[in-house]
């Protein structure tokens, strides 16, 4: 994905779709397999346990992947439209991290640390995608004589 | 710098040349602010159309999430329980050979799964035939909604409906800690699962129902539980084993095999 070439801030985006990735997959695998998570929070458990850590019947956790793996893939399309979507993504991953983050304070009051791990890279890739759509367009090359 | 004789040739080839290539940079110049001009508003519109449909995805979820699963008409599956021994926190023949003890909070939304799906068909296969007996052990981890409905429970199993009762509250299961388990709650509950709603109020506040939840507690941390619903399966009156609610009919199985 991060093709020779690429500008920074897709590279920074990258690595941070990548981390969000294992963040979310080993939740989501942990979810599954009905296992406890690795807490040094001590809240993970119970925020595990919360009835918001399901979406009808999708876990939280596999909802966070897929935003991951859609952000990733968006980073490979080129263009305006490309930035955008990516744009688009991680505003409302940030959003509804924002939310969660919310629940787990003041209604689940537990805090958990891979929840939390989650929220500060969804929004360092807001950051990212915000400045990779904003930014002005790289001066083109000159041209040949 | 110019050629001294320039200055004093207008219309050189050499100052025309200057003058078209300084007219073509002047243009290309405005294209490319124009360029870049036109970009802005493109990227400008691009962002906010991201923000909307971003907002719009986000309130769905927002909605679905927090839309909870209380209903406040379901009645669970009391009669699954008809005609069966209760006492207390147990249900089933005292003598059963095998014992199942189940770890619950009665908000935790697993726990309902679990009553739900996969108590009906243990109580009808092994339950019912005398095969085995169970124990709940409500704990109250989650907040104080589940000390409320906990603290009922134990109350209604003075009248030997428990299990009728939080068959029913798991039915009703509101949103975590929103303060759902209001007297309310309780009584709506109470009465669906044929409890005397008076008897169990004046019995959920005392004494002996705080020693039942501590007792409860004090099963769950011995038995090194750390979440819910967790459960613990052997021979009756012998050592339990911690078992996974996927495989329980199978250490059922093996734990009756065992006791032959």
């Amino acid at each position: 994905m991060s093709r020779p070439g690429a500008d920074r801030p897709t590279t920074v985006a990258v690595v941070l779709a990548l981390a969000g990735i294992a963040i979310a997959g080993y939740l989501t695998w942990v979810h599954y397999e009905g296992l406890s998570p690795v807490c040094t929070t001590g809240g993970c458990e119970r925020v595990q346990a919360s009835s918001y850590s399901e979406i009808g019947p999708i876990p939280v956790a596999l909802l966070g992947l897929i935003g991951y793996v859609a952000i990733l893939a968006s980073l490979a399309i080129r263009g305006d439209v490309g930035r955008a979507a990516t744009f688009m993504l991680t505003l409302a991953g940030f959003a509804f991290s924002l939310y969660l983050t919310y629940l787990e304070l003041f209604v689940i009051d537990a805090i958990c640390q891979w929840c939390v791990a989650s929220a500060v890279v969804m929004t360092a890739l807001l950051v990212t995608a915000s400045v990779r759509l904003l930014r002005p367009a790289a001066p083109a090359p000159p041209a040949r004589p | 710098m110019p050629a001294f004789g320039s200055l004093y040739v207008p219309g050189s080839m050499s100052s025309r040349a200057e003058t078209k290539k300084a007219a073509r940079e002047a243009r290309l110049r405005a294209e490319r602010e124009e360029a870049e001009r036109q970009r802005r508003q493109r990227i400008w519109s691009l962002a906010g159309g991201a923000a909307l449909l971003a907002a719009l995805v986000v309130v769905v979820l927002i909605l679905v999430s927090a839309g909870g699963s209380s209903d406040e008409e379901a009645s669970g599956e009391v009669a699954q329980f008809d005609g069966i021994p209760q006492k207390g926190i147990e249900l089933g023949d005292p003598e059963a050979p095998v014992t199942l003890v189940e770890f619950a909070d009665p908000q935790c939304p697993f726990c309902k799964e679990y009553t739900t799906e996969d108590l009906p068909p243990l109580v009808e296969d092994y339950v019912a035939g005398g095969d085995l007996r169970m124990e709940l052990q409500l704990l109250t981890f989650i907040g104080p909604d589940s000390e409320s409905i906990a603290r009922a429970a134990l109350a209604a199993g003075e009248q030997d409906l428990m299990w009728q009762f939080m068959d029913v509250a798991y039915a009703r299961q509101g949103v975590e800690n929103s303060g759902y388990a209001d007297e309310e709650f309780i009584d709506g509950v109470a009465e669906a699962a044929g409890v005397d709603v008076d008897q169990m109020n004046e019995q959920s506040g005392t004494e002996a129902v705080t020693r039942k939840l501590e007792e409860a507690q004090a099963a769950a941390t011995d038995a090194g539980i750390n979440s819910t619903p967790s459960f613990l399966v052997g021979p009756t009156g012998g050592k339990l084993l911690p078992a996974q609610q996927e495989g329980l009919a199978d250490a059922i199985d093996q734990a009756l095999a065992d006791s032959q």
